[in-house]
Order: C-alpha cells, then sequence, then structure tokens
C-alpha cells in the first residue's frame, strides 16, 4: 500500500479517536464533572506486594505458648502470675530444618522490664502454614539486647520435613530514603490473613548500635523487612535502654523504645551472625522429673 | 462475807458497805459532776485519792481480774493451715482465730469461719505449749466449730485442761460488763472490756428491714438461727471464736463479728447446744420444711409470720404451703413474728424439730384457717465437697440444692467446675471448660456426682498408656458442649538461655564532659573522657590483667570511648559485647594522669540470677537455684560461702510454715552439707525416703545462719472432716 495511504489510514484513526474521545467528553459533561480515568499502567507496587507475600508467606509462622511468671509482682499477677497465659504470635521460619526467629520481648523479654520476676516460655508449639495441629518445639537461646528469641522445632511428627524459610544471608544494606516493604500477619480472627506495608528507610542509627530506623510503617516485633528487590534487610526489634543506661538516669530512652519511636530494625547480617551463635548454644538435656504429689485430695 | 448481786453478777464482799458506799459515791459522782461546783455536793467532791475510791478501784480490779482468771487458762489461740480449691489445684495458705477449752480432756469451741477449709490445726495452750488439734465438727449455719486437742503430744504430766465454764446467756442485760478475750492480730491472750450493747441483735437490710443474709463465705450463709449479743468489748480479725466472758468468769458468748467499734457474739446458750451435738455426732442436724419468713412490720398483718416464699422441692411446698400464706401456729403452738429480732427464734423451733418428724403448720389464706402437715427433711449445707484434678488443671464441686438454685441449674446432676489452671489441659481444651461449667460425662460415660468424676479421673490417671484425649461432655447456661481434654502434669521448664557475650569483669561510670575536665585539672590538651572504672570483680580476667579501680577508659580497639552524657553509661559493654568473646581486647586507659594500654583477654558474660536453672520440690513447696557469680560479688561471698539459694517458699507450704524464705541460703538439710544444686537433690531424694517427721534446715540471712524446724506432711491426705490431721 502506498505511504500515503497508511498515513490516511492513521489520521483517520486519530481523527476517529479524536472524535470519540469527543463525544466521550461530551457525554461525560452531561452526566457529571469528573475527569474521566486515565487508562491504567501495569501497578509495579501490586507485583512487588505480591512477589514479596509469595515468598515470605509460607515461612511466617504461628508460635503458641504459655508464658509462666514467677517471682511475683504486679505485672505477673495480671498476666495470670505462676499459671501462666497462653498466648500466640507470628515467628520467621529462617531456616529449612525448623528454626524459627521470635521477638524476645513477646516471648516473656517483657517481664524483668515491666514488673520484675521471671516469664518464662513452655509448652511451645509451632504451626506452620495452615496446621492447626502444632508441633513441638524448645527455645534454644535468646538475646534480650538485640530482642531476638530463637525456637527450634523438636517433635517426632516433624522428623524429616523441611521448612519454607527466608534466608537471613541473603540481605542487602539500604540507603536512606529506600522503599521498605514490611510483612506481618493479622491474628486467628482475620485467619492470620498477610498483610504488606511499604514506607522508606527513615533513618539510619549508629547506637546504641547499627539500625534502621523506618518511616512511615511500624515494623512489627520478629517480622522480616524487604526491599523492593524483595532482598530481607532487617527484623523488627524493640531497642530498650539496658540496665547501665538506665542506671545512668536515661528513662528517656524508655519512653522512645516504646512510644515514641517505636520497633526500629535490626539488620539481618546482625541477625544472622547472631542465629549462629544461638545455635552453638549447649543444650541441656531434659531431665526426668517424677510426679511428687502427696496432696491429692478426693 | 456476804453475797451482794452487782448488775446481775452474784459478787462475794467483806462487808458489801464497803461496795456500796464507794458505788453510791461514783454514781453521784458520775452523774452530777458537772453540777459538783454549783452544789452542795459539790462541795463535798470526792477527791482522786479518797480511800473509799481506792477501795472500790481495787474491788473493781479484782473483780476483772477474777473473771479474767476463770477463763484465761482455757483460752487458746489457733494457728490453722488451710487448703483451699483455686487455680486447678489445692493452695495452701495460713489463717488462725481463738477458741476456748470446754471440757478437761481437750474439747475446743471456736468459729466454723476460723476453721473453715482448714487442714491442719493447732491450738497455743496458756503455758505457751503448741499441741496439734482435730477438727470434730462444724456448724456453718451458727458459725461454730469444735476441735478437739491431742492430749498425746502434751508435755508436762497433766493431762487435764482447764475448761471453761458456760453462763446463761439468757440472762443477759443491756449494760452488763462483759470481756471479749482473745488473739486480736495474733496478739495471742489479748482481753478487752465492755458493755452489752444489745442481747438480741440482728442484721438487717437497709430495705425493707429485713434479715440479712449472711455468708461464711462466698457460697455458704451463716448466722441464720441467731440473735446475736451486740457489745463494745472491742474485738478485731484474730478474735473470731474466742469466749466473751461475765464478770463473773463464766463464758455468755462467742466472739463472731465486729467492725467500727461494735461487736457481735453468738449467744453461750446456742453455742454450748451446738458444741453438745457436734462432740456427740460432728455435726449439727437441723429439720427444714422449705420455706422463707417475713416479720410483719408494715405489712397490715396483725400476728403470725408472714410465708415469703416457698422452695419448690421442700415438704411444705408439696403439702400445699403458698408464698403470702400467714403462719400462726406450729404444731398448734401459735407463733408470732412482728418484728425482724423474733424471726430467728421461729426458725430455731422449726430448725430443732427431730429430723422426719410431723409438722402441722397453721396458715391463714385469703383470711381463712388452714392446716398443713407434712414431715420435715433436713437442712442440707449450702456448699458441697470439693475434689482437685491435678493433671487436668480443674476443681470440681459437687452441686447442692442451693448450688443449683443459685446458679440456676435445672438439677444436681454433674459436678461444678470450681477452678481451673489458667495453663492446664482444661483450660487449653476447645472449648476449653471454665468456671461454672457442669461436668455431666467423661469419655461417653455419665458421672452424675463427685464421686463419680473422682473415680473416673483415678482411672484414667492410673492407666499406664494414658489415652491421648479425654472426652469431656459438660453443660454451660442450658447448653450441651463436648471437648477434648489432653491430661498432663504441670510443665515447669528452666528458665531459656541468654546468648554469651564478650564481656570485661568490671562495673563503670561514664566519665563526661565536666567531670572529665575536673580531672584533668583543667589541662586542654588532656580529654578524660571515657568510662571510669569503680568495680573490679574478683577472680575475673580483668582483675588478672591488672585493672583498677579510678582507671578511666577512653579507647576499646583505638575507637573512642567518649559518653556524650549518661544516656551513654552502657556504650563500653556494648561495644565490648560486639566483639568475639575468643579475642582480646586493647584498652588505652588514663591512670594517675598518664595514658597507658593494655591487652586484656576478653570473657563470657556471667550467669544472672534470671537464668539460673532452678529445681522444684512439691513435698516442701520450694523453689531453689545455684548460687551465680553476681550473687557472690553483690552478698561479698568468697568460694567458701557454698548452698542453694531460695528462689521461692509457698508461703503455707511446709517449708514456709517452718519459716524457710526466698533468699535464704540452704547450708544444710538434716546431716546433708548443701554445696549446689546437686548436692540438694541428693539430700531432698534421701529425705523423702527416710519421711522424717522433722526436718532441719540450716539457712544463712542476711549475716547470720538460722535453724528451721519443717514438719511435712507425707502421706496423702482424705477429705474427711473427722480426723483431718491423719
Amino acid at each position: 500500500m502506498p505511504r500515503f495511504k497508511s498515513s490516511l489510514l492513521t489520521a483517520a484513526l486519530a481523527l476517529g479517536l479524536a472524535h470519540a474521545a469527543l463525544a466521550h467528553a461530551a457525554l461525560a459533561s452531561t452526566t457529571h464533572t469528573a475527569p474521566s480515568p486515565a487508562p491504567r499502567a501495569p501497578d509495579e507496587t501490586a507485583a512487588i506486594y505480591k512477589r514479596i507475600a509469595d515468598q515470605v508467606g509460607p515461612a511466617l509462622v504461628t508460635v503458641k505458648f504459655i508464658l509462666k511468671f514467677e517471682g511475683g509482682g504486679q505485672f505477673a499477677d495480671m498476666m495470670g502470675g505462676d499459671d501462666g497465659r497462653e498466648t500466640e504470635m507470628t515467628g520467621l521460619m529462617i531456616e529449612p530444618g525448623g528454626l524459627v526467629l521470635c521477638s524476645n520481648f513477646r516471648m516473656g523479654g517483657m517481664a524483668a522490664i515491666m514488673g520484675g520476676g521471671n516469664a518464662n516460655p513452655t509448652d511451645i508449639k509451632i504451626l506452620p502454614g495452615d496446621e492447626t495441629e502444632g508441633l513441638k518445639a524448645k527455645v534454644l537461646a535468646r538475646d534480650t539486647d538485640l530482642d531476638l528469641c530463637w525456637v527450634q522445632i523438636d517433635d517426632e511428627k516433624a522428623k524429616g520435613k523441611t521448612f519454607s524459610h527466608v534466608d537471613l544471608k541473603s540481605s542487602s544494606t539500604v540507603t536512606l530514603g529506600e522503599r521498605l516493604i514490611a510483612v506481618q500477619r493479622k491474628g486467628k480472627f482475620f485467619d492470620h490473613a498477610m498483610v504488606v506495608a511499604e514506607g522508606r528507610v527513615g533513618g539510619l542509627a549508629r547506637k546504641p548500635r547499627a539500625l534502621v530506623i523506618p518511616s512511615g510503617i511500624a515494623a512489627e516485633l520478629g517480622m522480616p523487612i524487604f526491599n523492593a528487590e524483595g532482598k530481607v534487610i532487617g527484623i523488627g526489634v524493640l531497642q530498650l535502654p539496658s540496665r547501665e543506661d538506665m542506671e545512668g538516669g536515661d528513662m528517656g530512652g524508655m519512653f522512645e523504645g516504646f512510644g515514641g519511636g517505636g520497633p526500629v530494625i535490626l539488620p539481618a547480617d546482625d541477625v544472622a551472625k547472631a542465629t549462629e551463635r544461638g545455635k552453638a548454644m549447649p543444650q541441656k538435656e531434659p531431665e526426668a522429673k517424677a510426679e511428687t504429689t502427696p496432696e491429692e485430695k478426693k | 462475807m456476804r453475797s451482794i448481786n452487782f448488775h446481775g453478777h452474784t459478787m462475794k464482799v467483806r462487808n458489801p458497805v464497803h461496795i456500796a458506799v464507794p458505788i453510791t459515791l461514783a454514781c453521784v459522782m458520775l452523774t452530777s459532776c458537772q453540777q459538783s461546783t454549783r452544789t452542795d455536793a459539790a462541795n463535798q467532791a470526792i477527791r482522786i485519792d479518797d480511800p473509799r475510791l481506792t477501795e472500790l478501784r481495787a474491788e473493781t480490779r479484782a473483780m476483772i481480774a477474777g473473771a479474767r482468771d476463770r477463763v484465761f487458762p482455757s483460752l487458746v489461740n489457733i494457728d490453722v493451715v488451710t487448703m483451699t480449691y483455686q487455680g486447678g489445684k489445692e493452695s495452701k495458705s495460713l489463717s488462725g482465730g481463738s477458741g476456748t477449752i470446754i471440757s478437761p480432756d481437750g474439747y475446743v469451741l471456736t468459729n466454723a469461719h476460723v476453721t473453715d477449709d482448714g487442714w491442719k490445726f493447732w491450738c497455743v495452750l496458756a503455758d505457751k505449749q503448741r499441741i496439734p488439734a482435730k477438727l470434730i465438727g462444724e456448724d456453718p449455719w451458727t458459725d461454730l466449730a469444735v476441735l478437739k486437742i491431742d492430749l498425746s503430744a502434751l508435755t508436762g504430766g497433766n493431762r487435764d485442761l482447764p475448761a471453761a465454764r458456760f453462763g446463761d446467756s439468757s440472762t443477759l442485760a443491756t449494760g452488763d460488763y462483759v470481756m471479749a478475750m482473745g488473739s486480736p492480730f495474733a496478739l495471742s491472750r489479748t482481753v478487752t472490756l465492755g458493755i452489752v450493747s444489745n442481747t438480741e441483735r440482728v442484721f438487717t437490710n437497709p430495705f425493707g428491714g429485713e434479715q440479712e443474709e449472711m455468708g461464711l463465705n462466698s457460697e455458704q450463709r451463716t448466722g441464720t438461727f441467731t440473735n446475736w449479743i451486740q457489745h463494745d468489748a472491742l474485738i478485731n480479725p484474730g478474735n473470731s471464736g474466742g469466749p466473751l466472758v461475765n464478770l463473773v468468769g463464766e463464758v455468755v458468748g462467742v466472739n463472731t463479728r465486729g467492725g467500727a467499734g461494735n461487736s457481735f457474739a453468738t449467744p453461750s446458750n446456742m453455742a454450748r447446744q451446738v458444741a453438745e451435738k457436734l462432740i456427740a455426732g460432728g455435726e449439727v442436724q437441723r429439720s427444714w420444711i422449705g420455706a422463707n419468713f417475713r416479720h410483719t412490720r408494715d405489712t397490715g398483718i396483725d400476728s403470725g409470720a408472714l410465708i415469703d416464699s416457698v422452695d419448690s422441692n421442700g415438704p411444705a411446698f408439696k403439702a400445699g404451703l403458698k408464698a403470702g400464706d400467714v403462719l400462726t401456729a406450729i404444731n398448734g403452738q401459735p407463733v408470732n413474728a412482728r418484728f425482724v429480732e423474733e424471726v430467728p427464734p421461729l426458725l430455731r423451733l422449726i430448725g430443732d424439730q427431730p429430723l422426719g418428724s410431723p409438722v402441722s403448720l397453721t396458715v391463714l389464706r385469703a383470711g381463712r384457717p388452714m392446716t398443713l402437715a407434712f414431715t420435715t427433711d433436713k437442712l442440707q449445707r449450702d456448699r458441697g465437697e470439693e475434689a482437685a484434678l491435678r493433671t487436668w488443671g480443674l476443681t470440681i464441686q459437687r452441686i447442692t440444692d442451693q448450688a443449683a438454685k443459685w446458679r440456676r441449674l435445672t438439677s444436681t446432676r454433674g459436678v461444678l467446675v470450681g477452678s481451673m489452671r489458667n495453663d492446664g489441659p482444661a483450660a487449653q481444651a476447645e472449648p476449653k471448660i471454665g468456671w461454672g461449667d457442669v461436668i455431666i460425662a467423661i469419655d461417653g460415660q455419665p458421672t452424675p456426682d463427685l464421686q463419680s468424676v473422682v473415680a473416673a479421673y483415678e482411672r484414667i490417671d492410673s492407666l499406664k498408656d494414658k489415652p491421648e484425649y479425654v472426652m469431656v461432655e459438660f453443660e454451660r447456661q442450658g447448653k450441651n458442649f463436648l471437648t477434648l481434654i489432653k491430661p498432663k502434669p504441670e510443665d515447669r521448664p528452666d528458665p531459656p538461655q541468654e546468648l554469651p557475650k564478650a564481656w570485661i569483669g568490671i562495673a563503670t561510670q561514664p566519665v563526661i564532659k565536666n567531670l572529665a575536665e575536673k580531672l584533668s585539672a583543667g589541662n586542654k590538651d588532656r580529654d578524660e573522657r571515657g568510662f571510669r572504672v569503680i568495680r573490679v570483680y574478683s577472680g575475673t580476667k580483668a582483675a588478672d590483667a591488672g585493672l583498677k579501680v579510678g582507671d578511666i577508659i577512653t579507647k576499646l580497639n583505638g575507637d573512642r570511648m567518649a559518653p556524650k552524657g549518661l544516656q551513654e553509661a552502657g556504650l563500653l559493654t556494648r561495644a565490648v559485647k560486639q566483639l568475639s568473646i575468643e579475642s582480646g581486647a586493647k584498652l588505652t586507659l588514663i591512670r594517675n594522669g598518664q595514658p597507658i594500654d593494655l591487652e586484656i583477654p576478653l570473657e563470657r558474660t556471667r550467669q544472672t540470677s534470671e537464668e539460673a536453672p532452678r529445681v522444684r520440690n512439691t513435698d516442701f513447696d520450694l523453689v531453689v537455684r545455684d548460687i551465680t557469680f553476681f550473687d557472690r560479688e553483690d552478698m561479698r561471698w568468697d568460694d567458701s560461702v557454698k548452698g542453694v539459694i531460695v528462689d521461692d517458699a509457698e508461703m503455707a507450704g511446709w517449708a514456709g510454715l517452718g519459716g524457710v524464705a526466698p533468699g535464704d541460703l540452704i547450708q544444710r538439710i538434716g546431716d546433708s552439707e548443701i554445696t549446689d544444686l546437686k548436692t540438694y537433690k541428693a539430700a531432698m531424694e534421701s529425705i523423702k525416703k527416710a519421711e522424717p517427721k522433722r526436718v532441719v534446715f540450716v539457712v544463712f540471712r542476711g549475716s547470720r545462719t538460722y535453724f528451721r524446724f519443717v514438719e511435712p506432711q507425707w502421706k496423702p491426705i482424705v477429705n474427711d472432716k473427722k480426723g483431718t490431721t491423719e
């Protein structure tokens, strides 16, 4: 076909489109005043959210346990005393052999801060995915400074199984202003639905240690934070003044840690190093206990 | 010697004139003291040192002392270890009260709320001996109970105990002097003096003036049959069960309630009757007809007693009695309850009818008389027996008729759940079993009563291969549920271990700008900001390396350690923690103004008391742990100090009762020296095999040792109210 004809066709097409657009606009002007929506471009953010949700979702597991308080104190009494209280939260599977990372604060670390005494998690069960039957687990170690607690699945039913996990070693560093994608799960009322949220790197702290300060999102304790490429950059933790800092008079840090600043992000690299030390903790064999109850009353 | 009557009490005096004159004078003085300056009598005002007053005081004192001395030897202080059911298990605690020995062979009268839930009892006698006692019986309706002292435990030879005498409480009058004896706030052998304020007190609610229902505890009514003796001899917690004594030295009441300066005693005539029945048969059996009465004041009814309500389970209902009927006679005997004070006597009249005896009630209905005849039933306790199902984390209770009414249950079938352990199998079941639920079947087998539930529990618990789940059928608010519980004993693992980190065995304070300038004596070339060593822990690598108090650490491995303020007090410690334990550290420090570099090996953070493993012992209700590094440092204990630290001792547990307390360092148990958890466990195992009557704990507390004598209960306890102390 001669070019001029294709040009004509193109022109005709353009004219036609323009006419259609004008007609549409005329129609629109007679029905409502809002401008017609622009054609939709592919949603990059939605794709990022979906990719991360698919990647992380199976690694976000439910951790159920009884938190028992010893040593008294008002907070301990409020939380059930030495009878304990059943608690449920989300943990992050970080190794295929069933190692789960949790927030130490939520696994009992709060006791010493809130009201004295010890709080020990017992009867720990991990529920991966849609499992309703929990797998028994035990605490390997905790790091109060870093707000981390490592829980290892220790159940006959899990022998030989591999679990979906997030590899903390394939992590990335961040720069100020960079996009952050946080993930967490809602509670059981919402059937543990996954939630993805987005923010930015609002700041980079060096003290008390290297930390990423998020802006625009709340870093959930014990939950991973990713960059837009899907690389894990860190874990949400609570950072509070040490006993020495508080003896030095810093109560302001306590308020910042809890309310003012909220959770911050511990770089994945630091979490990975601490994890290696946690795995290397020598474990005590449980003692055989005789149930001595001479006081059964009928 | 002549006898005179003084306020209803007969006294022997040398010459009544010696009493009459001073009393007259005292009365004159008391009644006219305001006018004494204005009248002639005032001109003859009695001087305080007047011999007649002196004699009055002496006689009064003798009178009170005489009455006191008649009863004091019989007064006992009662210590009780109680066992209640809460948190899914038995729970022990301590309580106490007072009592009176009422027979030479050791029967002691006290209140039922003193002995309520009691498991072990001791009576402290006038000669200070503390002797075990057993419960003979309780009558919750009158809040009275009887114990018996174990005569075989008495030392000193004499097995005849001094017994107090009952007086006639019906002769008491308002204004009579009385004494209250007992142990207020555990201050044993205390006497207070007052007068009778009212001899027929009934507690009423503020609206309608009806008799108020009082509770012995949350589930058992009390005081229903009592017209209380109100008096103002001060009583406080601890006086309960103690005697109210007249000036002749007779027991005219049992002090039971009080507050705000008002005291209330159960009359002795009722108390003696109840005590006799408890001693004879272990309980007081009363008749019940199933009707509630109201006095007729403000009702327009001239005489009789108004039937307020009728229990559909009772014999009176079946005979046709209706609420609104006016009771005019019982067995032909006219009855009247115009005022609330007349209601308890009416209830006593019914209660005292022999069980199962025929009764005829004459009532007015719509103005027409009618007679209803029936036989009485037995008045049952409101609160049923309880049991603990430990591995299920539940306590249960028999459902009484009254409990069924209170909780709107259709029958007494099944057992009530009284409490559960928050982390126990019942609380973790889905759906969970909770307070107020009624268990009616286990594994498909009906459990209509307490015995059947306990039998089912024991059978399952004793199986070698226990089932993974037990199915429980229960009712809640009229709905029927099924659930599965997974029986298991209580689990108490050791606390999680903290990750070991690098540590230098010192404590420091931040040296901030102003202090640094002062220390540098104004030398601007010297920047002494850093961390001043304030303590070097003994036996650490820091001590070996030669660090000293006063050194100021300014660099760690070349990194400047300059705190900006007190908020960075932990800066150095955090920096050290990030190093590897295997590596060393190079410290740059200032000592006496001179810079020094010091290489120091690092070591692991020491275990804190929170991380220390614990050992629990349920025979003595004790939790102990090893001594940690920081314990030694804080307490200044060198390595020669050995033992285990008491982390927790249940207050009413056997060790707690013996005086072992949290924080004590147990150094010896019996003949075994305790150096650590291992030796402690070995000692406890050996004691458990021997089951001695008494175990001696030697503990270190503060700056000295203490000997603690513990008497544990080794045998299982049977819930038999008679002879509880097996």
